[in-house]
């Protein structure tokens, strides 16, 4: 097959974009029907026999929440090379996404070739708001150590601002910004971490530290523990700008079970699906497919996941597509908000102890 | 001390204190009138009370406490015993499941009626109907007339915790557990009084046996009717109750059985709108199925991804059916020519048998052959989840009455 990165990530419109992606997206679900039995079984029960699809919508999907209870793969086990799990709170069971060093390669080129699209190409001094305690064990990464080394890719001669309590260091800041002269630094953590322990952590100790101009922050992993403290994204980016000088944030959707195709939030505040991705949104009651500016469930499709049948995957998030190719932005494809997650539901059968995963 | 008080006639200040006084009350006879009375008036007030029309399962309990089925109870119970008295076991220890709100109170009362002293603990997750049922008891509690009915019972909430579990354990003469298996599991390794007795009611499942060619020749609104039970019997807990049918047994031939299906799910799919169906609710639904096809449990799916109900085509009924299924509308579907034909797909963990279509000795038959432990009631549709004093076989009136053998007139004290 022709490689996913000779395109662009956002330079096509949809008419030349969807009937690629559909070409890719038909060939990867012919591969995991030919390589996985389970996931042949479950697409032949609810799909039917296989059939190209004719729209993205069309395309068949996966429950997200299904690797958390099965162990999808789509290659012999001894080709695993990495297995990435999802950071599940206390007591649930975590999703196992199974990686072949060809589909790892896939995912970090990806990821390289969308975020220069927003970082530009060369590799800044890199801060990363986090501890560095998960390089301890290299072959089972949770979601947290996928996100930091995926995106740690991203720059060069790496400072880690947390201790393995979080709590930042921020005379070695001092220091290593010292040491940078006036290079715009990349900064990336997770969201909450972010939020807690950089932001409200330096106005609690009245730290003051300006980064140098063009310096920019990417973080990710959801605004549900924000948004419990009503906290904005417009609060985030104010408070940024205000106690680090910091101008440029970009939020990013993304999930453990697609690494690689993220979805980059703009300059005009919206997340962008790339060339290698997509998203459909879906009633919630029906899961019919549903137009432009209607909220529902968000499906997301990428051509990456080779190793284990993970191209496309019906999600738990709510999200609504706010425009195809019409991006003030002038980057291409559809863009698109999250909203936050369903609600889960609290118990299976007589018990008052377990969790539906 | 992490014991939460959900009701007590008085302040608890000390959980050793309030069992101790508990033990140390003069009991209540098995249906003392003071009992019947209390529970007589919730049941009045609760059918006519707005939460009796919020809540229906508020209104079944109220129906089934109805003081003609109270006498009903207690006629049986000093039938069965004869000529020996009957006397309340003593302090009773409740623990109840999350899954049915409402069933804790079927236990608490039928203890309270058989004259103990009842702990009773719910589960932390919340629940409407139950704080309703606590308001309007709560008010009905201010009568001075019901004080002795109630002052021995204690209705409390904590997280598990084991020690507070085993306080509890350790001062009472019955307990009953329901709850998942690890709960009951967990529970029965907790300690009692070595004079102690104990009911455990763990985890079941359970099936619908219809008969095709019966639902074929109803009229419409006869089979409007059958599928508006059949829809409280698997929807009124969400299909989360032990006893809501989770597969369908269809019996007849492959062309009757296209033709009742065809009739009855489309009702089935209207009158279903009546019940909430969160998005939560349609992905545990689709990833079940998803689940039930990668297990080769069904082989096809008859009803688009997510809808109510879902449909699976079933290949046989195994543990990995009744493992996987979690409820909230979701049937995987057999097709059999006659009803005998089920056993050899029964286990242990079958609980209820829902039956439409049959005559009396058809079913008679059936429960002769019933292997081993399985089911424990054969209803027809519409009595899933009403409540029975026989529960997974045992009569929970021998648990919380005790028999005084007494060779009344012999001449022989």
């Amino acid at each position: 097959m022709n490689s996913p990165f000779d395109t662009p990530p956002f330079v096509e419109t949809a008419a030349v974009k969807i009937p690629r992606l559909l070409d890719g997206l038909n060939d990867l679900t012919r591969l995991h029907l030919a390589s996985s039995e389970a996931y042949a079984r479950m697409l032949t029960a609810v799909f039917g026999p296989f059939q190209p699809a004719e729209r993205i919508e069309d395309i068949p999907w996966l429950p997200v929440r299904l690797f958390k209870r099965l162990e999808l793969r789509s290659v012999p086990k001894e080709k695993i090379t990495k297995i990435l799990m999802s950071s599940g709170t206390s007591g649930q069971s975590v999703s196992r996404i199974f990686l072949d060093a060809e589909t790892a390669a896939l995912q970090t080129r990806a990821l390289a070739r969308i975020s220069a699209e927003f970082l530009g190409s060369g590799r800044s001094p890199m801060v990363i708001i986090d501890d560095r305690s998960f390089l301890q064990d290299r072959s089972r990464f949770n979601a947290r150590a996928a996100g930091i080394l995926g995106f740690s890719n991203l720059g060069r001669n790496h400072f880690y601002l947390l201790d393995d309590q979080l709590r930042p260091d921020w005379k070695a800041l001092r220091e290593w910004l010292a040491a940078q002269g006036d290079t715009p630094i990349l900064l990336f953590g997770f969201t909450f971490v972010v939020w807690q322990q950089f932001v409200v952590a330096a106005q609690r100790a009245g730290v003051s530290i300006r980064f140098p101009a063009e310096s920019r922050l990417i973080h990710g992993g959801g605004w549900k523990r924000l948004e419990d403290q009503r906290v904005s994204s417009a609060t985030f980016k104010a408070a940024l700008a205000e106690t680090f000088g910091i101008d440029h944030v970009h939020n990013y959707y993304g999930m453990v079970e697609q690494v690689g195709s993220i979805f980059f939030e703009c300059e005009a505040g919206h997340l962008h699906t790339p060339a290698y991705a997509d998203i459909v949104i879906r009633d919630p009651q029906t899961l019919a497919p549903l137009d432009v500016g209607a909220p529902g469930l968000i499906q997301v499709l990428s051509l990456l996941p080779r190793s284990y049948p993970g191209h496309s995957l019906l999600t738990e998030d709510i999200g609504v597509v706010s425009g195809i190719d019409d991006c003030p932005c002038g980057r291409h494809g559809k863009t698109f908000a999250v909203h936050g997650r369903i609600k889960n539901v609290e118990i299976r059968g007589c018990s008052d102890t377990r969790t539906v995963p | 001390m992490t014991v939460e008080t959900i009701f007590a006639l008085e302040t608890i200040k000390d959980l050793s204190e309030k069992l101790g006084s508990l033990a140390a009350m003069r009991r209540r006879e098995p249906f003392n009138s003071s009992a019947v009375d209390f529970v007589s008036e919730m049941s009045r007030l609760v059918l006519r009370s707005p939460i009796g029309r919020r809540f229906p399962e508020l209104a079944a309990l109220a129906h089934w406490f109805r003081p003609a089925n109270l006498k009903a109870i207690e006629a049986s119970t000093r039938n069965a015993a004869g000529d020996q008295f009957l006397r309340p076991r003593g302090m009773v220890f409740i623990l109840a499941p999350a899954n049915v709100d409402t069933l804790f109170i079927y236990g608490w009362f039928l203890s309270l009626l058989a004259g103990n002293a009842t702990v009773v603990r719910v589960s932390q997750k919340p629940s409407e109907s139950r704080d309703a049922f606590f308001e309007l008891l709560r008010e009905v509690a201010t009568q001075p007339r019901f004080y002795s009915a109630l002052a021995d019972s204690w209705v409390v909430s904590y997280p598990h915790d084991d020690q507070v579990t085993s306080r509890f354990s350790s001062a009472c003469d019955a307990r009953l557990i329901w709850g998942g298996d690890g709960t009951v599991l967990k529970v029965r390794s907790i300690p009692m009084k070595p004079t102690a007795v104990e009911g455990g009611f763990a985890d079941r499942f359970s099936i619908a046996a219809l008969r095709a060619q019966s639902i074929l020749t109803m009229d419409e609104p006869a089979l409007a009717e059958l599928v508006r039970r059949f829809v409280n019997d698997t929807l009124w807990f969400d299909q989360q109750a032990c006893s809501s049918p989770r597969c369908i047994y269809w019996i007849g031939d492959q062309s009757e059985i296209d033709a009742a299906r065809a009739r009855f799910w489309p009702i089935y799919s209207d009158m279903a709108e009546r019940f909430e169906d969160s998005p939560a609710a349609v992905m545990s639904r689709v990833s079940d199925l998803f689940m039930l096809a990668a297990e080769g449990a069904i082989e096809t799916i008859a009803s688009p991804p997510g809808a109510r109900p879902s449909l699976g085509t079933g290949i046989k009924l195994n543990e990995k059916v009744r493992d996987l299924h979690s409820g909230f509308g979701l049937f995987v579907e057999y097709r059999v020519k006659s009803l005998t034909d089920i056993i050899s797909s029964l286990t242990d963990k079958d609980q209820t048998l829902v039956v439409h279509g049959f005559e009396d000795n058809e079913v008679e038959e059936l429960a002769f052959l019933l292997p081993n432990r399985s089911m424990d009631r054969i209803v027809p549709v519409g009595l899933a989840t009403e409540f029975a004093v026989t529960w997974d076989g045992t009569n929970l009136l021998d648990l919380l009455i005790r028999r005084v053998s007494f060779p009344r007139n012999s001449g022989r004290f």
